[in-house]
């Protein structure tokens, strides 16, 4: 722009602002989880079973947890399960859905390259195709389609797009400092072994070192960690902040700090073909995963199938499902029940147990909110940066945004499916389940709208459709003192017949540990019939 | 002297003077801003232009209004003389800028500059004497109090106005050089008007009005002849005349014509020039397709302009190539536009030719069939988009369509001024599996340009060509074009991933410190 333009843009500005066409219209809705199956499950208006049926092991819940322990049964040779599915799509929180443009997440959406120690995750990553060579050495080499495209990541920070999510353009030199101490520190935590001989924090994290100098961090905050390092610099607080937000969906005030430094500390995988620590991911998210650990077990899935009365006997389980299409219940008699679903379920279906539903009723989930947004001309985000995976912006109370057809290896995009990802740590759990309950379509996409406005003004002009889905019980935060909390712990024990596989158990909740959940009870069912 | 104008001083004249102190400044300020304008525009990067040229003319200001203690006499003759030159240079000085850099052109910054700034300078001294003579021709009539508070006045007042028409105004309604010439007449108005005021005084008044008529001529046939002598000028500055432009969803063409040459630039990267194109297209094709006995399929992937297509074809053996472009127009216009189909000799109407618009990877990946020969023949790894094309999982898919007896060549940058780039796309081909074998040659609109040849048994360069009518390649010459000389020699490098784009990255830094 010359002098003269830039004077005439100026004096056209005016002009411009009163005369601007109408705000673009684009389409959309607004989804959620069954609502209405809850709804009965909580108003106990069931019908009666009006048959029964056997099954050796019952598995509730067709989400990674579940899949996993089906699969786990499977590879062993146990073929007589059933897993009872509430919705109409397995996948849980990776669950996904498509429109013309592509696939796209409506949940989790990528797993890091697994730890060197994680065999079984490794077999089954070989399995479908994800490692491609050397699944048993610490350097598998994996299938470069699925690795995550480069440019991976980048920041809206001042102004201007920089590579990467640490914060660093327009930072003053203190500043600077102290993230590099903080990454410092949790690079030596990445390295620590406790006194015990186990690495201070890894995944599943029951496996990390139970060693006090690293456990008692789990006694106070994140955010009180790092005042307590002398770290109080705004961009150390939004890095460790996002990281909570974004793993566990809740303000650092509120994350143990062991968990938050888990985030940063606990994985250390390699790859031949790949630097540590990079992501796999799929245009669909992990719902690729969840029908990769399907694939051989469709026989076994029920879905629409809400369990909603279970019994534990002395010699049997009785689960009583409801086919949310005929409205009619079949009662399943069968030796072992895996509960692979959110646990403040449990207290509605489990008829006895009290001490284990009590436990399910202390736990506390964040809501979350996905979005996704097909745009036009994608090429009109790359900005000083070229558009990444992942997009995140600084001034923003969501957590950015991923584009879900990145791994397209095509050059060009007419379109684009931008994957929008909220959670709501400045409010209370249940002013932000009132707020996802009350609000309608368009005061969510006008706020979505606006928060991407701070990096991107043009971008209403490339919205075509917003769909967004509502996550009421999203996912189980580590809060101060998890880790040994004694109702948590409570769930990760075997309760006769009754064996919990969930992340809510885990008390964090990501793809490994779900997997874990999952095989191990499997592996334990396994040890009792056998 | 000065007691003589004390007498004639009225208040009619003084408010002459001040008007023309307005006017001369407005001239003033118009010199400076044509001269950084003309500046920034011809050689870019307007912040150093508008600084520099600032700079010298301020301190020009400084040296004339210091010279000017030395003109002692004939004060108003002397200022009418310093308008007339002023309005001469000034009025010129936009012309004289065009035409210089015209002649000189682009490759001769250097000495278009040092002209600039002596024009600046010139124009500088002169309007720095103006205002000094002005409160001196003043003085008497002035107390100084009032003199330099009206003199600067009038003087930051015109400097006001012209700033303000100048973006306005000037530039958009009369042009950088009529603009300076209509400012130049200003002047000469200033000089007539300071005559006929002071005619009484001036002992030469009629020389003086002489002088103003042959200034005032120029000038006005200065204008007269602007639209021929801008004309005139970006011609000799925009030699290459564009014949084809357009903007596709994917990418800018330009085609440009200058005597017998034709160029193409893709979004302004020079992809040939049909002057030497020659050599680029003989080099990519002949080498690999030469030595394989028998070709039959032949997949090229880019080459939406036809020419490595052209050469394919004089081979009889073969019997269908497969030409995958992202760019429907770039394909049609070659095909149908009369001058660019006779580059490629019409190769895009041959029966054999089977023209597909898709994305290249995506293609490979859907499709099944294997080919004898493949092109590889894509634009730089200038962005993340590019640089998919480049890396070993397009290169495994590359090797996967080859036939065991096949040869692919790939299109690899300039193993000089990329060398890291090059070798990084050798060691990416290799890592996929292939046998690389890289070489160069020297196609003189790009440079010392590279190529790899990937296949699955070793290459050996051939003894014989089975074609006649080649310009560049012969068997002779052939081995020396795998001979690296020391400053193109291998280097290591990380293999180009979907996952690290590395050679983005190397491309991105050598080309950097290399551009024009």
């Amino acid at each position: 722009m010359n002098r003269r333009e830039f004077l005439l843009s100026l004096a056209a500005t005016p002009f411009l602002i009163c005369c601007s066409p109408e705000k673009k219209a684009f389409s959309g809705q607004l989804l959620g989880a069954n609502f209405k199956a809850g709804h009965q499950l909580r108003s106990g208006n069931l019908p009666k079973f009006s048959q029964t049926k056997r099954t050796k092991v019952a598995i509730i819940g067709g989400g990674i947890s579940g899949l996993s322990a089906g699969w786990y049964l499977q590879k062993n040779g146990m073929a007589d399960y059933t897993i009872f599915e509430l919705e109409s799509e397995i996948g849980g929180n990776a669950r996904s859905g498509q429109n013309q443009t592509s696939v796209y997440p409506w949940g989790a959406h990528y797993l890091p390259i697994p730890n060197a120690d994680a065999h079984l995750l490794k077999q089954f990553l070989a399995e479908c195709g994800a490692i491609t060579e050397n699944a048993d050495s610490a350097k598998p080499t994996y299938n470069e389609r699925y690795l995550c495209f480069s440019p991976e990541e980048r920041l809206y920070i001042n102004g201007l797009w920089q590579d990467g999510i640490v914060p660093n353009n327009g930072l003053t030199q203190a500043e600077k400092l102290e993230m590099q101490a903080f990454e410092r520190e949790m690079q030596g935590f990445s390295l620590a072994v406790g006194s015990d001989g186990k690495p201070a924090f890894t995944i599943p994290l029951a496996d990390s070192s139970k060693d006090p100098q690293f456990t008692q961090l789990d006694k106070i905050s994140m955010a009180d960690y790092l005042h307590s390092q002398g770290w109080h610099s705004a961009p150390v607080h939004w890095y460790a902040n996002y990281a909570c937000r974004d793993d566990y969906g809740m303000h650092h005030t509120h994350i143990s700090a062991w968990a938050g430094i888990h985030y940063f500390a606990a994985r250390r995988g390699m790859a031949a073909n790949a630097e540590n620590g990079q992501e796999l991911t799929w245009p669909q998210g992990n719902a690729w995963l969840a029908a990769q650990l399907a694939a051989a077990q469709t026989q076994n899935i029920h879905n629409n199938a809400m369990a909603h009365s279970i019994n534990l006997e002395r010699h049997q389980v009785t689960i009583d499902v409801l086919n949310l299409n005929t409205q009619q219940s079949t009662r399943w008699l069968a030796d072992h029940v895996i509960y692979a679903t959110p646990l403040h379920t449990l207290p509605y279906v489990l008829r006895n147990q009290n001490d284990i539903s009590n436990a399910a009723r202390t736990l506390q989930h964040a809501p979350w909110l996905v979005a996704n947004i097909t745009i036009n001309q994608p090429e009109l985000l790359d900005s000083n940066q070229a558009l990444a995976w992942d997009n995140v912006i600084y001034d923003s109370p969501a957590l950015g945004y991923v584009v879900a057809n990145h791994q397209d290896v095509r050059r060009f995009h007419d379109k684009s499916v931008l994957t929008y990802y909220q959670s709501f740590g400045e409010l209370s759990n249940s002013q932000a389940r009132k707020l996802l309950q009350e609000k309608l379509w368009p005061f969510f996409a006008e706020n979505i709208v606006k928060d991407l406005q701070k990096a991107h003004p043009d971008i209403r002009q490339q919205i075509e459709n917003i769909d967004i889905w509502r996550w009421g019980h999203a996912m189980i935060y580590p809060q101060v003192g998890f880790l040994n909390n004694a109702q948590r712990l409570l769930l990760n024990q075997p309760q006769g017949r009754l064996h919990i596989a969930h992340t809510d158990a885990a008390g964090v909740s990501i793809f490994e540990e779900a997997f874990a959940q999952g095989t191990q009870a499997a592996q334990a069912i396994l040890n009792i019939i056998s | 002297m000065q007691a003589n104008f004390e007498a004639n001083a009225n208040r009619t004249m003084r408010q002459a003077l001040l008007f023309s102190v307005f006017i001369i400044a407005s001239c003033g300020l118009v010199y400076e801003l044509v001269a950084g304008a003309l500046s920034s525009y011809l050689l870019g990067d307007s912040v150093t232009q508008f600084s520099t040229v600032i700079g010298v003319y301020l301190f020009a200001m400084g040296c004339g209004s210091w010279a000017s203690k030395y003109l002692t006499h004939n004060l108003v003759k002397r200022f009418i003389e310093i308008e007339l030159m002023v309005g001469l240079v000034g009025g010129f000085s936009a012309a004289i800028l065009f035409l210089v850099f015209a002649n000189i052109g682009y490759n001769a910054g250097v000495p278009f500059q040092g002209i600039l700034y002596l024009l600046v300078f010139i124009i500088g001294t002169l309007v720095g004497l103006e205002i000094p003579l002005v409160m001196r021709i003043l003085e008497q009539e002035l107390t100084l109090k009032d003199l330099v508070s009206q003199v600067l006045t009038f003087d930051y007042l015109g400097a006001l106005a012209v700033s303000l028409a100048f973006p306005i105004l000037l530039v958009p309604h009369l042009g950088l050089l009529r603009t300076s010439l209509v400012f130049g007449l200003m002047n000469v108005f200033v000089a007539v008007w300071a005559v006929w005021v002071f005619r009484v005084q001036l002992k030469q008044a009629k020389a003086l009005l002489v002088q103003c008529g042959v200034v005032t001529l120029l000038l006005l046939a200065g204008l007269v002849f602007a639209n021929q002598l801008t004309q005139f000028s970006e011609e000799k500055l925009f030699d290459d005349h564009i014949i084809f432009s357009k903007s596709t969803k994917y990418q800018r063409i330009i085609l440009t014509q200058w005597r017998d040459d034709t160029r193409l630039f893709l979004n302004g990267n020079l992809q040939f020039s049909s002057r030497d194109e020659y050599r680029y297209h003989e080099a990519l094709i002949h080498p690999a397709l030469s030595a394989i006995t028998s070709p039959k399929r032949v997949l090229v992937l880019g080459g939406g302009d036809g020419l490595a297509v052209r050469e394919i074809l004089k081979y009889p053996s073969i019997k269908n190539i497969t030409l995958v472009d992202l760019d429907s127009e770039m394909t049609a216009i070659f095909k149908s536009n009369l001058r660019l189909s006779e580059l490629n000799q019409h190769a895009f109407s041959s029966p054999k030719v089977n023209i597909i618009t898709g994305d290249a990877f995506l293609w490979l990946d859907q499709h099944q069939d294997f080919y004898d020969f493949i092109v590889v023949d894509f634009p730089d790894p200038t962005n993340f988009s590019l640089g998919k094309l480049y890396t070993n999982t397009f290169y495994k898919l590359i090797a996967e369509h080859l036939s065991q007896h096949g040869l692919a060549v790939v299109q690899s940058t300039s193993p000089l001024y990329a060398r890291q780039s090059f070798w990084c796309i050798n060691n990416t081909i290799e890592s996929a599996g292939l046998i690389a074998t890289p070489y160069h040659t020297l196609v003189p609109s790009f440079g010392e340009w590279g190529y790899v040849i990937a296949s699955h048994l070793p290459y050996t360069s051939p003894k014989y060509i089975p074609i006649q009518n080649l310009q560049f390649i012969t068997p002779e010459i052939l081995p020396s074009l795998f001979v690296f000389p020391l400053d193109m020699q291998k280097l290591p490098s990380e293999i180009n991933r979907l996952n690290n784009q590395a050679l983005v990255h190397y491309y991105d830094a050598e080309w950097k410190h290399q551009g024009p």
